[in-house]
């Protein structure tokens, strides 16, 4: 069964009549921003506008939401939360469960549930805006988010190091990791069989072009205008985890594929389709409590 | 089982010098920090290991006794208080540092641990531990998790949540799970964000017993400003023209009046005792963008007519500040017989409001209500002064309390910003949520603990209150 409601109402009744699985639901309709305070440097919008969009609106006074996954033009606010979907800036910025204050969404029942708040600080009751976080929509129908902002830096600046060999970016990391420079983008990237580093500085003029003279130190870095986030990231879908420092002899064992990997985090993104895990038994149980009947999809 | 059977029986399990039942002793556990209401437990046991730990928990859990976990005891809000007795298990003796792994910026240390250590080990290696309770160097590191630490240093690096990779949880039928990161995995973890959902749990869900944290680089250059205002109006107008410059300092906080005077007469930091109040400014980064961001800031310090503004000259200055921030709390002992602190929050453009409210809520009671808080996070404490000896003034005290809270509430915020709901807030969640908000929190806590045994009569409404529950006295960490 596909439902796109045009409201968070006629949502609610969709879900209160559904008596079979929903298998998608289109929230399009819903796509309104409801508040932006660049005073409070928080915004709430509904779940169905796109990231892109509302990147624009909030961009207009200064302030973003520091994620930036792939196909921003496509990914909806609820998306970007269900999948917890991230880009390069996760090594500076985290991801969305970092930046997500308040949250509102349906039960499977059709009940409207709220969690957090407008603050930044806050620590009254359970952190459900967590839980929504990577749920894929098995727990419920996220309507809206609260999100904290940040501003938009003085100065960004993106760099690319093209590297011979695997042992050669290994080294390249380990210099910049080991170096004062901050980056908020550590990749490393290998395309039809080149291999690149991918870095970025964001912050006060100062500090970019410090780090830049930083970075002429360790090797001669191009200007980056690949996005080769968007490009690569649509087909390489399995997502390899592992300590940072495991990063090297990871790739290693993967012979000659493409793949896009966060250096910092020890995030790998390779072809396949993603691994999905058994099920702990008190996930069984947090997927029962708030779906009884099994209308959401699965986790 | 009676008491005498109990105490046989976790003495058989964790050795006979783990284990308080006398009267006396049990004193030390009657309450945390929030002292309004106390209740002995029916015994604290102190493991040594999760083996233990479980044992207990499933001793607990075949007798239907309720199972209080415990670090420190700094908390504020009655978060554990036995309130109908039972099993306090305190993490105190299971504070090691298992490992520290500074390559991938990471740290394994068991539940008991205290928040300082972490950073004093890992300071060598030029990483500390971000979040910074003002009880850091007695707090412990699961209670940092039960209750999703706050400190001053927020602003910037975000809160315990932001800085936990993952941990060990004994849930209340005994078996052992890891949510989130491991100690050997990748930082990415597939399913739902366990460990995140029961961060600020309260101690609801279970017994931490072991929690790998996240390290931090640490920043390679500080600027530490003291601005000396003469209202708080205008301190607050400086906080507000810094956020909207665009500049997020690693902390910003302010000190009115009334804890200028406490403070200066505790520790004579210098403090002129005729400003009405006191902006901390903390920017941290790279040694350009944090002697340009400074120079902004005095700007914007002057132009809110700053009567002064002062940078710490070097790293013991700077550490003297922080050290009268941090013990400000204590201060107050001073100044006053007792005192009552809330720590509710506003979005950070209200804070010249609430701070304009806080002052008529002084008037209105005849109380004095000094302030000193996280005025960059719209985090705000202020702290109530009464004297439980004179008539009523408990009941003012507490009414003043409320007034404030609901007023948070009214302002789009929160009662707790860091301190937590505990025994002591219960009655204001329904008023920041609706039934059904609360509803969906407790099918989170009926997953991990369906019998509801697990530091029970906390959070939410209709819980029990002791039976000695009498409005006397705060004293405060």
């Amino acid at each position: 069964m596909i439902i796109s409601p045009s409201t968070k109402e006629e949502l609610g009744s969709l879900l209160r009549e559904a008596k079979e699985p929903i298998d998608k639901i289109d929230l399009s309709g819903l796509n309104q921003l409801i508040d932006h305070t660049p005073d409070d440097m928080t915004a709430t919008v509904e779940a169905g506008m796109k990231l892109s969009q509302f990147q624009d609106i909030i961009r207009e006074k200064g302030q973003w939401l520091p994620v930036d996954p792939p196909n921003p033009e496509t990914l909806s606010i609820g998306k970007l939360i269900s999948t917890n979907a991230s880009g390069p800036s996760r090594y500076r910025f985290g991801t969305i469960r970092d930046w997500l204050i308040g949250v509102r969404f349906l039960l499977a029942d059709g009940r409207s549930i709220f969690n957090g708040g407008r603050v930044v600080k806050n620590v009254a009751g359970f952190d459900l805006c967590k839980l929504m976080v990577g749920s894929k929509g098995a727990l419920g129908v996220i309507t809206e988010a609260i999100f904290k902002l940040t501003p938009i830096a003085e100065e960004t600046a993106s760099l690319r190091l093209p590297c011979k060999s695997l042992e050669e970016a290994s080294a390249n990391i380990d210099s910049i990791w080991n170096s004062p420079m901050q980056p908020s983008v550590l990749d490393l990237i290998r395309e039809k069989g080149k291999i690149y580093l991918a870095l970025s500085f964001n912050g006060a003029k100062a500090d970019v072009e410090s780090q830049l003279q930083c970075a002429e130190s360790i090797g001669s870095f191009a200007p980056d205008e690949s996005s080769y986030e968007n490009r690569l990231r649509k087909r390489l879908r399995k997502t390899i985890s592992v300590l940072p420092d495991q990063l090297i002899p990871t790739l290693s064992k993967l012979k000659d594929v493409d793949f896009v990997s966060r250096a910092g985090n020890g995030i790998i993104y390779v072809e396949g389709e993603p691994l999905l895990h058994a099920r702990s038994e008190i996930e069984k149980r947090v997927k029962s409590q708030f779906d009884p009947k099994g209308i959401l999809p699965p986790l | 089982m009676n008491k005498e059977e109990l105490a046989n029986q976790l003495r058989s399990i964790c050795g006979a010098d783990a284990v308080i039942t006398d009267e006396q002793e049990l004193v030390v556990y009657e309450c945390d920090a929030y002292t309004l209401q106390k209740n002995h437990p029916t015994a604290v046991v102190l493991p040594q290991n999760t083996e233990e730990v479980v044992a207990v928990v499933r001793l607990c859990a075949e007798n239907d006794l309720p199972i209080i976990p415990r670090g420190a005891g700094t908390s504020l809000s009655g978060t554990v208080l036995a309130v109908e007795g039972g099993v306090m298990i305190a993490l105190t003796r299971m504070n090691r540092i298992l490992s520290l792994d500074t390559r991938n910026r990471r740290a394994l240390v068991e539940a008991g641990c205290v928040n300082s250590w972490i950073t004093q080990k890992a300071d060598n290696f030029g990483l500390f531990f971000a979040p910074d309770p003002s009880s850091q160097s007695a707090c412990t590191i699961g209670g940092n998790v039960a209750t999703n630490a706050g400190g001053p240093h927020t602003l910037k690096n975000g809160v315990t949540t932001n800085h936990i990779l993952g941990y060990e949880i004994v849930l209340p039928d005994g078996s052992i799970e890891w949510l989130g990161t491991t100690p050997e995995g990748g930082e990415e973890v597939d399913g739902f964000d366990l460990r995140g959902a029961t961060i600020g749990c309260e101690g609801m869900f279970g017994v931490i017993t072991r929690v790998l944290v996240r390290l931090t680089k640490k920043p390679t250059s500080f600027k530490t400003y003291l601005g000396v205002f003469d209202s708080v109006d205008a301190a607050s107008q400086t906080v507000s023209d810094i956020i909207a410059a665009g500049i997020i300092p690693a902390a910003l906080e302010m000190m009115d009046q009334l804890i200028i005077r406490a403070v200066e007469e505790a520790y004579h930091f210098g403090f002129p005792l005729d400003a009405g109040a006191i902006l901390i400014v903390e920017l941290d980064g790279l040694s350009g963008g944090v002697g340009d961001q400074g120079q902004i800031v005095e700007t914007i310090c002057k132009q809110n007519e700053a009567r002064e503004v002062r940078a710490a000259k070097d790293e013991e200055e700077r550490a003297a500040i922080w050290k009268c921030r941090k013990r400000a709390f204590g201060a107050v002992g001073r100044i006053s017989p007792n005192y009552l602190t809330q720590d509710g929050v506003v979005p950070r453009s209200k804070v010249p409001e609430i701070m304009r409210f806080i002052k008529a809520t002084s008037v209105k009671y005849n109380l004095r209500i000094p302030n000193v808080f996280h005025a960059g996070d719209g985090n705000i404490h202020p702290l109530i002064l009464f004297d439980e000896r004179k008539d009523g003034e408990v009941k003012q005290a507490l009414r003043a309390g409320e007034d404030i809270l609901n007023k948070c509430i009214e302002m789009g915020g929160s009662v707790s910003g860091e301190h937590g709901i505990g025994a002591e807030k219960i009655d204001f969640m329904e008023r920041q949520f609706s039934k059904d908000d609360l509803g969906a929190m407790q099918f989170l806590r009926i997953a991990f603990d369906p019998g509801k045994r697990c530091n029970p009569h906390k959070m939410f409404p209709g819980s029990k209150r002791c039976s000695d529950f009498a409005p006397r006295k705060q004293a405060a960490a």
